[in-house]
């Protein structure tokens, strides 16, 4: 303290270095050189420590509060919530929502999460792993709304490989998904602190290496795309429209499952919600109507996992 | 060049035999070493008569309560050309006159500050003694290549006598009497030296007491000095460097060190564990450098001392600066036996 903090002792530390070469060049060349270490105007100096020291304290302030704070820990130490699943019944409905990641969409999955929670409607989180670690927040809010959402494995870091592109489990031996799926799947069991069960394949596909790493890895429930019990009924974004898709086709997609005795699994896009970056409101309406509409249906939201162990 | 080194002192029957002894066996004789004493009750008056002639003792029958007081009246029988000042707890090195000798035979020195290594005592001198490794090797050694010495240490200081009496004088109205004597001759311009080879040993706090008290002293008279010699900080660039790093920096990272942990411990601990291999470094060149092993063993206790000195760097700042409520307590250090362990080191 009585030689202020690092920035001070990077600047000594540098006027000694630039000394010692001087002194070195001047021995070295047999010329004298003048060792004083020239510096701007005092009042240049001044404004740069100014400067410099604010910015520090200033990012040092802004990252103490915004990184998981002690508030944040205390909150997860202390937060207990409520349990409203269902795991049986008729018209069950999950909801899926995909691409939950570090550091991206966060408005728009805790917008979704909350109200879906608010409306009592449990969640299922398709989560990507990678980088997971470091975003404390996300972890975090995982964390504090576990009891009554389901985290499922989606990819490692679902990256589109090779021309043309690949989906990341789309090409996969045994042993390369496995080693994917075991790291993947440790984050989330880690950072949720309940078992990982579910695998939603990044872009619905998967090879049939990954198929088998699936089973070794633990991972019993698959919801892909197709006509198996888990696989999505339909989705919330038309991507040949490029547009939301309607509440009422969703609506009936979902009937037909109903009549059939089939869990809806409504796929679900936090980035479907969002315009340049932010949470767009107009569009995010449209997930709340859908919520609505569909506890007019009387449908009861479960998770895989809950269906699963139920059958 | 006749040298006269000039010794305050107030009760030092534990040290003031060692201190002049170490005057008096000099490779380079002091021609005058004048001694006053501040009004002591115990031995140190007898003391001080057993060295007969070989010292001038300057008696003040009561004890004026500061250490520039005492100064002040030693200084009228000083006939040196040079003025040593030093403190009664200190050993001198042998060489030490030697040293200020050959650093006056440059007509542009007017001043020279000496390099302070802390006597062995216990974990809190072992911190200090890292604290003065880290000052002294990093620190002053830089502020000497850019003009700005920021502190000529009160206990091995040396001035060309008459721009001492012409330019300097006591003020007694800081606790750091020797920050004054240095800002006031960066206020005139005149070049201060800084010799590593001229060494000192001194005592320093061996419990948290005397220790807080000690720094609160130091923290006081900067402030103090900063807020009476503020002109100097705009008037060479590198006392600017020093003295907004010093006190901007040494501000922002004593408040942060409170801060921090209140808002988020986890990245708090991470600051911490960069900050120790970085302490562990300078520890481990103290220790090779000092042949002291109790500067590694010791310092982890560095980090404590850190939030102790960043409490009272922030207290004092409000006591000095936004209340005004100037601390003009002068209060004396405890003294201890000087060890004869050491004493191959001072020759």
């Amino acid at each position: 303290m009585q030689y202020g903090g690092g920035l001070s002792l990077i600047v000594h530390l540098a006027i000694i270095i630039i000394a010692k070469i001087k002194r070195s060049v001047s021995k070295i060349l047999g010329i004298p050189i003048k060792i004083r270490i020239p510096l701007p105007h005092p009042i240049i100096i001044i404004a740069l420590v100014f400067f410099v020291v604010g910015l520090i304290g200033y990012s040092l302030l802004i990252s103490s509060a915004s990184e998981y704070s002690n508030l944040d820990y205390i909150s997860d130490s202390t937060y207990k919530c409520d349990s409203f699943l269902k795991t049986n019944g008729p018209n069950m409905v999950v909801l899926r929502l995909d691409d939950v990641q570090a550091y991206s969409y966060h408005e728009e999955v805790f917008a979704i999460i909350k109200d879906s929670f608010k409306k009592n409607a449990s969640i299922v989180a398709g989560v990507i792993p990678d980088k997971l670690n470091d975003d404390k927040k996300l972890i975090s809010y995982l964390r504090n709304n576990n009891c009554n959402l389901e985290i499922a494995i989606h990819g490692y870091n679902h990256i589109l490989t090779g021309n043309p592109t690949i989906p990341e489990f789309g090409n996969l031996s045994e042993d390369e998904a496995y080693k994917k799926l075991i790291l993947g799947k440790t984050i989330l069991e880690r950072i949720s602190k309940q078992p990982i069960r579910t695998f939603i394949p990044p872009n619905n596909l998967y090879s049939a290496g990954t198929s088998l790493a699936l089973k070794k890895a633990g991972l019993d429930i698959i919801s892909s795309e197709g006509n198996n019990t888990f696989d999505y009924t339909v989705a919330t974004f038309d991507h040949d429209k490029n547009s939301l898709t309607p509440i009422n086709e969703i609506l009936l997609k979902c009937q037909q499952n109903f009549m059939e005795n089939k869990p809806c699994i409504i796929m679900i896009h936090p980035q479907d919600y969002e315009t340049n970056g932010k949470l767009d409101s107009e569009k995010y309406l449209n997930f709340q109507m859908l919520i609505d509409k569909l506890q007019e249906n009387n449908a009861s939201f479960s998770r895989f996992i809950d269906i699963a162990d139920n059958d | 060049m006749m040298i006269s080194i000039l010794i305050p002192c107030h009760n030092e029957e534990k040290t003031i035999k060692e201190c002049l002894e170490s005057c008096l066996f000099q490779t380079l004789k002091f021609d005058e070493i004048i001694v006053v004493d501040d009004g002591s009750t115990d031995s140190t008056p007898s003391i001080l008569e057993s060295f007969g002639k070989k010292i001038t003792v300057v008696r003040i029958p009561k004890k004026t309560g500061n250490k520039s007081f005492a100064q002040q009246k030693g200084l009228k029988f000083v006939t040196g050309d040079i003025l040593v000042m030093t403190d009664a707890d200190t050993i001198l090195h042998c060489n030490f006159a030697r040293r200020i000798a050959l650093d006056f035979k440059d007509k542009k020195t007017v001043a020279v500050a000496g390099y302070v290594k802390s006597l062995k005592h216990n974990w809190l001198t072992a911190c200090r003694e890292l604290d003065y490794v880290i000052g002294q090797d990093i620190y002053k050694t830089a502020q000497s290549y850019i003009d700005a010495v920021y502190v000529m240490p009160g206990c091995a200081s040396a001035f060309r006598t008459k721009v001492f009496k012409k330019c300097i004088t006591f003020d007694h109205d800081t606790l750091t009497e020797d920050l004054d004597f240095t800002y006031k001759l960066h206020e005139k311009g005149l070049k201060i030296k800084y010799d590593r080879k001229a060494i000192v040993y001194t005592q320093d706090p061996a419990t948290i007491r005397s220790y807080v008290t000690q720094m609160k002293r130091w923290y006081s008279g900067g402030w103090q000095n900063l807020s009476k010699h503020r002109k100097v900080i705009l008037e060479k660039p590198g006392n600017s460097l020093e003295l907004s790093l010093m006190f901007i920096e040494g501000f922002m990272f004593s408040s942060l060190m409170f801060i921090v942990p209140i808002i988020n411990i986890t990245l708090f601990a991470y600051f911490m564990m960069l900050y120790l291999p970085v302490l562990f470094a300078f520890s481990l060149y103290g220790t090779v450098k000092r042949k002291r092993l109790d500067l590694l063993i010791y310092f982890p206790a560095y980090l404590i001392l850190l939030f102790l000195d960043a409490y009272l760097f922030i207290r004092t700042f409000f006591d000095e600066i936004v209340f005004k409520n100037k601390n003009r307590k002068w209060t004396i250090p405890e003294r201890r036996d000087i060890l004869c362990n050491t004493e191959e080191d001072f020759h």
